[in-house]
């Protein structure tokens, strides 16, 4: 399990988080979620040691995050940024590769280049393997870079090992309808397969499908947290988002409405 | 369009590059004012290396062979190689193909560092010999440093930010070349200015080719460690953290490493431009960003630009010689240019 305790995060006199606390489960979607400057991608950085906490401790399996070598700790989580502004021209395969470096100790082996196979085929740009990075769209970028850090948690032959996690920073960005479906239906996978996935998602009804637990935060606190059923509430959502909310059944599936409040 | 290069072609391109620089090398052995016979040249290389004996008319062409060209050409060999494996290097660090030793003030750094040693060094009663190189070494590392920290903003390189850090350093480290080259004109060691603005390979013996070697050689095969933490660099210093690169360490060893080497060809040749910035774009253009293959073929062609270029600066006007920053600026500054206008929108970043 990978958990936060306590995590406060301070720039200067200004508090971004403040004793936030949580964990991220093996075999379950963790979704983040809250309004613009709410602390979420603050709280990702301290949960992936993109960032020290000011306060309070990050810890992987009982061990802190800052006591894990920085290769040791890429072989168990991987993490996919917001945006990336990688300007070199790669081919589409040679990005995906980058995310086989932890593993790799002299020269790829053939299964390192089958889980590259794997990865793209997942993300959806096998066709894209021979093309150039810098000549696709923002969407298409935002798959090769999914494929990448998927082929850096890809799990082994025998799918032994300490359960490794994936954190993606609003995967969805840019994605058209179908592929950001296809992203968090993957995401859900995976988590069935033992990983541990914890995204930051800006649309809720995704959240709602997809994910298992929810973490919602306001003005750098953690408003709620738990299943759906205790914080995806019109109430919590309402006045979290500053919208008139209201959660419907649709098709066995829960939708939120929301109109300008 | 690059090519995906599979490890046998990537080999194969090595090997090619590593073929040429030997042809071209022995082809500029045969080039000059004196005239010798490709025979001549095998049996000098050979005497010297205790497989052979001269006969009765070589003893001009060994002089000529052994003593003066084969020592300037490893050496531009070296010079190129080093320049051109710190570009490639730094542009990978700063994540910007616009790093050029020269343009950013790696280059003056040392020149300053190396000045400093010729007027200062004797002053405190130590001998210029090993100070030189030195001191031109610590200028380099110290300035790049002082770059990387001031053109990073936010965490991400500020390509306006390094080009400007970059004049402002290379106008204040000319300004006190000339003030000392001024003030201590009688200094022969001091040279000319233009020897520090423009570069000479005039001056390489043994002894400097030897020193050239220890270092850039060695250099070229650490650098190959470092080719696949700089591909993940170029996605950005966090990613390249989350695929666990250990980013300050690696950052350590390219300063240090890029700096070392154009530190050591500043104190030997003055400042050569655009070498390190034109030789790693061209084999960007051919074969792609990938650093296992852009490190070491950067060094080969770069060695192979240098010959070819410092083979035309010697014979072009003989026995008088064009400086070879010259040379470098004519063709390199238009290529820069190029570059420029090509990425308009990425200099905004």
């Amino acid at each position: 399990m990978l958990s936060g305790l306590k995590l406060t995060q301070r720039y200067g006199a200004h508090t971004v988080l403040e004793s936030v606390s949580l964990a991220v489960e093996p075999g379950r979607v963790t979704a983040i979620l809250g309004p613009n400057g709410a602390g979420k991608t603050t709280l990702l950085n301290c949960l992936t040691g993109g960032g020290q906490p000011s306060e309070g401790e990050v810890t992987l399996d009982g061990k802190a995050l800052s006591a894990y070598g920085s290769r040791e700790l890429a072989c168990r989580r991987a993490v996919l940024p917001q945006s990336s502004s990688l300007g070199f021209n790669f081919t589409v395969r040679e990005v995906v590769e980058m995310g086989r470096l932890p593993h790799i100790e002299q020269h790829e082996r053939a299964r390192d280049s089958e889980i590259v196979n794997l990865a793209m085929l997942q993300a959806d740009i096998q066709v894209y393997a021979h093309r150039h990075y810098l000549t696709l769209s923002g969407g298409e970028k935002q798959r090769v870079h999914l494929a990448r850090v998927l082929a850096q948690v890809w799990p082994n032959e025998k799918h032994e090992g300490p359960p490794r996690y994936l954190f993606l920073d609003e995967p969805t960005n840019n994605l058209d309808l179908a592929h950001q479906h296809r992203c968090l239906a993957l995401a859900r996978r995976l988590a069935n397969a033992g990983l541990g996935v914890c995204a930051i998602l800006h649309d809720l009804n995704l959240a709602l499908r997809y994910a298992d637990q929810f973490v919602l935060l306001q003005n750098g606190r953690l408003r709620a947290y738990g299943l759906a059923d205790e914080v995806m509430t019109p109430e919590i959502i309402s006045e979290v988002f500053s919208v008139k909310a209201q959660v419907v059944d649709h098709a066995g599936h829960k939708l939120v409405l929301t109109e300008p409040a | 369009m690059p090519l995906r290069l599979k490890p046998p072609v990537r080999r194969a391109v090595l090997v090619a590059l590593a073929v040429l620089l030997l042809v071209l090398g022995f082809i500029a052995l045969l080039l000059g004012p004196a005239e010798v016979s490709p025979g001549q040249v095998g049996r000098v290389v050979a005497s010297h290396l205790g497989l052979g004996e001269l006969q009765g008319t070589d003893g001009m062409a060994d002089a000529v062979v052994w003593h003066i060209r084969l020592p300037r050409i490893i050496g531009a060999m070296l010079v190129g190689a080093g320049l051109s494996l710190a570009g490639a290097m730094l542009q990978g660090l700063f994540r910007n193909p616009l790093a050029d030793p020269g343009l950013i003030g790696v280059s003056s750094g040392a020149a300053l560092g190396a000045v400093t040693a010729i007027i200062f060094l004797p002053m405190l009663g130590f001998g210029g010999v090993y100070g030189l190189p030195l001191l031109a070494m610590a200028g380099a590392v110290g300035i790049t440093f002082l770059i990387y920290n001031l053109s990073k903003v936010g965490g991400r390189t500020h390509v306006a930010a390094m080009l400007l850090t970059g004049i402002a350093v290379n106008a204040i480290a000319q300004a006190f070349i000339g003030l000392a080259v001024t003030v201590f004109a009688t200094d022969a060691q001091l040279r000319t200015v233009t020897f520090w603005t423009l570069g000479s390979l005039a001056g390489l013996s043994w002894e400097s080719a030897i020193a050239l070697a220890l270092l850039i050689v060695p250099g070229v095969f650490i650098s190959l460690s470092l080719a696949r933490p700089l591909n993940a660099f170029l996605l950005g210093e966090v990613e390249a953290s989350h695929l666990g690169v250990n980013t300050q360490a690696v950052k350590r060893w390219i300063i240090v490493l890029g700096s070392l080497m154009v530190g050591v060809t500043v104190a030997f040749c003055g400042i050569i431009g655009f070498i390190g910035l034109v030789v790693p774009h061209i084999i960007r253009i051919s074969f792609g960003p990938d650093h296992r293959l852009l490190l070491p073929a950067s060094a080969l062609l770069g060695g192979i630009t240098m010959v070819v270029a410092d083979t035309f600066a010697r014979t072009i006007m003989a026995p008088a010689e064009l400086q070879i920053g010259i040379l470098t600026a004519i063709l390199g500054g238009p290529f820069f240019l190029g570059l420029l206008l090509a990425g308009r929108k990425k200099l905004t970043v």
